[in-house]
């Protein structure tokens, strides 16, 4: 039999036009994996994003890349970074809006290294598929979402989902 | 794949009321290692269905294969890859349904199985999953067909030359529309 609802909202931010940082704290641990959609326009000009987890900034954070641009696709790879965008060609920017989804699979998990995957969207710069890995047996409790250099948009919105097995 | 998930909006004071993403199934791997992930009688009570999970091999990459209703014969899939290592993007075809896995770090995946007991087509799934090590990893786009028109009432992951280890896990979901 199935267990039930299990698609469940965490918590959902509107940015304020003041700043380029949303926080997602006090994660409950009650879940199998999260999902972290954003949809974000820049204050000004094309920036990428990129999370910070449990306020961890060493080294820990890679990815894999696969980018399409419009002309080609590519493929790139960070390694030993402070953190890990959320994109790559498909970037936020003032005018058209990312649309971001991240799973965090099994992000409660103490055992395991945090392997995530993200979808970036964005129609006016590129389409971007990233598998991220956070070299932590941490559970994930906090998610920083931050903007580089400039502030969010008022119109950018970002919620955080829990999704539960049986 | 969220979807009318709510009729509540969290965050007026309305409890959100989730009723169309229903967990069906979840495998976890013990520490005796299993060679297969199977789903069976999957109920016909949903629109889609869609697997998540995290899995790990013995070992470098690995291939898997997926199996719809147990059906192995030659020819039944079609599958089409665009996938990143790192330094290059490469389109691939198959006649079997695959998934790369690795024995370094835990892959992520999803996988939706859309309009899974329609009897009038065929089955076409897509799949999003890879893994990073932090100076090597690949990820994956993946389209497959299952050329047959039966409802999908199993579904089985077969780690072909290198099981799957402890603490990988496999979810079921079914959403309903």
């Amino acid at each position: 039999m199935p267990a039930g609802s299990t698609y469940t909202p965490i918590a959902t931010y509107t940015a304020s036009g003041t700043t380029g940082t949303i926080s997602f704290t006090s994660i409950p641990q009650t879940y199998t994996d999260l999902v972290l959609t954003t949809s974000a326009q820049s204050s000004s000009g094309q920036r990428q994003q990129y999370i910070e987890l449990n306020a961890d900034t060493t080294q820990k954070y890679s990815r894999t890349i696969l980018s399409g641009t419009g002309s080609s696709a590519i493929s790139a790879r960070d390694s030993n970074q402070f953190q890990t965008y959320l994109d790559y060609y498909a970037v936020v920017e003032g005018t058209f809006p990312n649309i971001v989804t991240t799973n965090f699979m099994n992000y409660s998990n103490t055992t395991t290294f945090k392997t995530m995957i993200t979808r970036a969207n964005n129609a006016s710069n590129g389409i971007d598929a990233i598998v991220h890995l956070y070299r932590s047996t941490s559970a994930i409790s906090r998610i920083d979402i931050k903007l580089n250099a400039v502030n969010y948009s008022a119109v950018s919105t970002f919620t955080l989902y829990g999704i539960q097995a049986a | 794949m969220i979807g009318a998930i709510t009729a509540g909006l969290f965050n007026t004071g309305v409890p959100p009321v989730t009723s169309s993403y229903e967990s069906i199934a979840t495998v976890t791997v013990g520490s005796g290692e299993q060679s297969a992930i199977e789903f069976t009688s999957i109920p016909s009570t949903y629109s889609h269905l869609q697997i998540r999970g995290i899995f790990k091999q013995v070992g470098g990459d690995q291939w898997n294969s997926m199996q719809l209703n147990g059906d192995t014969a030659s020819g039944s899939y079609k599958t089409h890859s665009l996938y990143g290592q790192g330094s290059s993007a490469v389109v691939e075809a198959a006649n079997t349904l695959f998934m790369l896995g690795n024995g370094g770090q835990f892959s992520s995946v999803v996988i939706d199985i859309l309009d899974y007991k329609n009897t009038n087509k065929y089955k076409t799934t897509r799949a999003l999953y890879g893994y990073d090590a932090n100076g090597s990893g690949v990820i994956f786009l993946q389209s497959h067909l299952w050329m047959n028109t039966n409802s999908v009432t199993s579904v089985k992951l077969n780690a072909i030359s290198s099981n799957f280890q402890q603490y990988s896990q496999f979810a079921l979901y079914g959403i309903k529309g």
